[in-house]
């Protein structure tokens, strides 16, 4: 795939991965804000987290188990950035570190008790689907928001090999190469995967647009 | 740093052909899109197919807008405060510390000024139950009691054969809520040494 095609939407985060050789005044300044944040400076750390929290949501609604909230799962991660950010002496495998940070929570979301009640939760709302019963986001007239969570329904049955380069991309903008650098795979790989990520959100859609028919 | 997924799965499987370049022709491809558009001329199932994966990206992007209002609602926080890492490993040894706390509050000077201060509106109530009561009502609404354990644990009864009847006792509990501003941990010093006690305090993990 073309990576300049998402150029304009890529998240900043990344920026760093895919800027030229001859930029090396920004890379010099990201890696002064990440010594900072090492540090333990306040402001530094909130700018690294807030370039990096979109993707990592993208992240952990690829690994999180049903009925987890992302969010829950991404104060988990801002507070071990918090806690352990001066562990890290390499700025460039900060990414790396996240993304494993947040595999981590996800998995440990599931192992909760949490995950049960918010389960059973999850289970009254499909219960309450079939029924012809509405989601409360859609009493209060956020059809968009249900939309969307329907869909990260759908995408949470994914295999997480397949939901996260997915959402990665189409969620965040992310090019083929700088998900492939983010799981450490060849961009081949992350292709197929993409493709077919998307197959099987097609079928599940297709079949659940037969189920409503 | 390894992908803790496998990849094994993509060379077993892969993804068919016209798959990947209405991938491609998604995610914004210029040269996919022609290509799917060339092939749609000889077979018009394929563009129907295109319209289809292009309404599962307009999903993917409602997706994306929820993810990041989620996102930007976090934010980073002021200071370490993994509270619930720390004691949810802790387990028992959270709650036998706790107790612990909660004797030496006991037995601290506090209390003999909460003691006085209770027998100072003591008169108000007609009975124990009355005072008890009026105890769970106001911790309730200061937010300490989260309620009673029911029902009571029985310890045991006997009939007190003078005719008013039986001896029942009971042990109430209630949940309480407290904060502290330190609790304590008992731990051996070696195999057979004496035990010590370990002061843990918010934001350090262990000081003794």
């Amino acid at each position: 795939m073309d990576g300049s095609a998402h150029t304009h939407n890529q998240h900043r985060a990344f920026a760093a991965s895919d800027r030229p050789a001859s930029e090396p005044a920004r890379s010099l300044a990201e890696a002064r804000l990440f010594e900072r944040a090492a540090k333990g400076e306040r402001d530094a750390l909130v700018e690294v987290w807030r370039a990096n929290r979109r993707w990592l949501a993208a992240v952990l609604a690829a690994h999180a188990p049903r009925g987890v909230d992302v969010e829950d799962l991404l104060q988990d991660v801002a507070e071990t950035l918090v806690a352990k950010c001066h562990h890290i002496r390499d700025p460039g495998s900060l990414r790396g570190w996240l993304r494993v940070v947040a595999i981590n929570a996800a998995r440990m979301a599931a192992r909760s008790r949490g995950v049960e009640l918010r389960a059973a939760r999850e289970h009254a709302l499909e219960h309450a689907r079939e029924h012809g019963l509405r989601h409360p986001a859609a009493l209060r007239g956020d059809d968009e928001r249900e939309r969307a969570r329907e869909t990260l329904e759908l995408i949470g049955r994914l295999p997480p090999l397949y939901a996260e380069p997915l959402l990665l991309q189409s969620a965040q903008g992310l090019s083929q190469r700088q998900i492939a650098e983010l799981l450490d795979v060849p961009e081949t790989t992350v292709e197929t995967r993409l493709a077919r990520g998307r197959r099987m959100l097609r079928e599940m859609v297709r079949a659940l647009e037969g189920q409503a028919t | 740093m390894n992908d803790p997924q496998t990849s094994d799965a993509d060379s077993n499987d892969p993804a068919t052909e016209l798959d990947v370049l209405l991938s491609r022709a998604v995610a914004g491809d210029g040269a996919a899109l022609a290509e799917v558009r060339v092939r749609g001329a000889a077979d018009p199932s394929v563009l129907d197919e295109l319209t289809l994966w292009q309404a599962d990206e307009l999903r993917l992007a409602r997706v994306a807008r929820e993810l990041q209002r989620t996102a930007d609602s976090v934010d980073a926080p002021r200071s370490r405060s993994r509270t619930r890492e720390r004691w949810a490993g802790a387990g028992w040894a959270v709650a036998a510390v706790l107790a612990i706390a909660w004797l030496m509050q006991l037995v601290s000077p506090g209390v003999a000024a909460r003691e006085a201060s209770v027998a100072g509106i003591a008169p108000a109530f007609q009975s124990s139950e009355e005072a008890f009561d009026a105890y769970v009502a106001k911790a309730r609404e200061e937010g300490v009691l989260s309620g009673e354990v029911a029902p009571p644990t029985l310890l045991g009864s006997r009939e007190l054969g003078d005719g008013r009847g039986f001896e029942v006792v009971i042990i109430r509990q209630v949940i309480e809520r407290r904060v502290s501003p330190e609790i304590y941990r008992i731990t051996p010093a070696g195999e057979s040494g004496p035990r010590r006690t370990l002061i843990i305090r918010p934001r350090t993990d262990l000081v003794q």
